[in-house]
């Protein structure tokens, strides 16, 4: 039998394609099939590559490409995701400058404390325990008022 | 929908020094929030979830009682557009509505974006130059939020935002200035390089991206990292009073030069105004622009904050308000000639 691809050596090999068209078989020479293999694990190299380039924020998915082109970040941990690539655009900017300015207050949780209070509201009138739940409506209305 | 047409422009107000120069001054701080993606990434129900959020707390915070919340998606285009002629907003922030929040108080003094570039863009504007009551009002706004809220921050960084050249402070400062003295007198350009040079930004009447028209201009700090607060806003005040300085001297020699020129000037731009029965709303920006100058020479007795005011009552979607329609722009045209003499009619020229 003659090589599919040379039609000049014997063949000593068989190639079995399985795509969307459907099986296909190849008969192949040594040489032919050796050009062919060396060819897949190139495209498949490359393709690692492209992989590995495509550096995403593990926490927003956001690319690093998109950033470099827009300047604008997906979430807070890209700054510590990009932290390296993100500083020579930063001082570009900005200059080598380092934050002077204030920083938030140690965050009050008021939400989840209005939340603990209402449930804690509703289970006191579900118990018909209506000296507790005025306790909590007082301490509810106290919600809100400044230095709370 | 008439009801928009007024609403959130008492800042505007009166008092404040420095009117003839200085338009308005703004106080913007950016914040996002730790752990939740920034709006720009965010999906369409992360972006909800924010604005409900947001809804309850000010349900649940009593000092924010006199604050409204609209969600902008569910809002007419017409009062979404007279939102960003009002300075409320910004186009931005109808480049994706979902989840897109604006809160604002009664006077339109002190506002919220939600959902624009960053979770909250926070906002306090004055008529003139105010570089303390607007300060003190940003920051009690931002601190509330900071009780319902923990804000992305990071100590070498600063506050975390979207856009890296917001880093820092988040806070940008800015004045609408008038320079029309400056631009008759052919000094602009040398100004406003000057001015670059002290990285400072100077951008046209609707922010980034805008056009400069009439001689007014937007000088807004260009970063926040590297500074306090209180560095930020006093070489921003400085520099503000410096602006009004040239401008004043620029105006007082074009008079000393030709005072005819600029009561010709002047004169044409009042006779259009009191008389016409079409004109569009480029036209009556720089014919405002013109009026503006001659109250400050003393031409004509009128308040500036009645100019200012017309400056954005002229504008497309305020003139469709009013009118609570849609007009063709010919039909606007006619519609602000009408304002607009109606309006003149109660002025002099001397």
């Amino acid at each position: 039998m003659i090589c599919d691809l040379c039609h000049k050596n014997k063949a000593e090999y068989i190639l079995e394609v399985n795509n969307e068209e459907g099986k296909r078989r190849y008969s192949l020479c040594e040489s032919c099939l050796q050009e062919i293999v060396r060819e897949v694990l190139q495209s498949s190299m490359l393709f690692e590559k492209e992989i590995k380039d495509l550096d995403n924020c593990p926490k927003c998915d956001r690319e690093w490409e998109e950033i470099e082109e827009s300047g604008i970040v997906g979430c807070s941990y890209c700054y510590v995701h990009f932290a390296d690539k993100l500083e020579s655009m930063i001082s570009q900017y900005h200059g080598e400058k380092v934050h002077k300015g204030k920083a938030p207050k140690k965050t009050v949780k008021k939400m989840e404390n209005i939340l603990r209070y209402k449930i804690e509201l509703s289970k006191a009138i579900e118990n018909e325990d209506y000296e507790k739940a005025a306790e909590i409506r007082d301490i509810l209305r106290k919600f809100g008022k400044k230095g709370e | 929908m008439k009801e928009f047409f007024y609403k959130y422009l008492k800042w505007i107000g009166e008092g404040n020094p420095y009117r003839e120069v200085i338009l308005s001054t703004r106080f913007r701080l950016a914040r996002n929030i730790v752990d939740f993606p920034f709006p720009p990434q965010a999906s369409t129900i992360q972006r909800k979830r924010l604005l409900n959020k947001v809804e309850w707390t000010l349900k649940n915070e009593r000092n924010l009682a006199q604050f409204e919340l609209w969600n902008v998606e569910k809002l007419p285009g017409v009062v979404q557009e007279s939102f960003i002629e009002k300075h409320l907003m910004s186009d931005d922030q109808l480049n994706n509505l979902s989840g897109a929040g604006l809160i604002v108080d009664k006077s339109g003094k002190l506002s919220i974006m939600v959902n624009e570039e960053d979770h909250f863009r926070f906002q306090a504007l004055s008529g003139g130059f105010d570089i303390k009551e607007n300060w003190e009002d940003i920051l009690s706004l931002e601190d509330l939020f900071s009780e319902y809220f923990s804000f992305a921050f990071e100590d070498k960084l600063g506050y975390l935002t979207s856009c890296i050249t917001n880093l820092g402070c988040g806070l940008r400062v800015s004045f609408l200035v008038h320079l029309p003295g400056l631009v008759y007198s052919g000094r602009i350009k040398d100004f406003l390089r000057k001015i670059r040079a002290s990285k400072i930004l100077v951008r046209g009447l609707y922010g980034e991206g805008t056009k400069v028209i009439a001689g007014f201009y937007q000088i807004t700090t260009r970063s926040s990292l590297g500074y306090s607060e209180n560095q930020l806003v006093k070489k921003m005040g400085d520099i503000a009073q410096k602006i009004v300085q040239e401008e004043m001297l620029a105006r007082e020699l074009l008079l000393a030069e030709d005072k005819r020129l600029v009561e010709d000037i002047v004169g044409r731009a009042f006779g259009i105004l009191r008389h016409a029965k079409y004109i569009n709303s480029l036209e009556t920006i720089n014919l405002l622009s013109d009026i503006r100058l001659g109250v400050s020479i003393g031409i004509i007795d009128m308040p500036l904050r009645v100019l200012d005011l017309l400056l954005i009552l002229t504008l497309p979607a305020h003139v469709q308000l009013r009118e609570d329609k849609d007009l063709a722009p010919e039909e606007r045209d006619g519609v602000r000639a009408d304002l607009l003499r109606d309006v003149f009619k109660s002025y002099k020229i001397h």
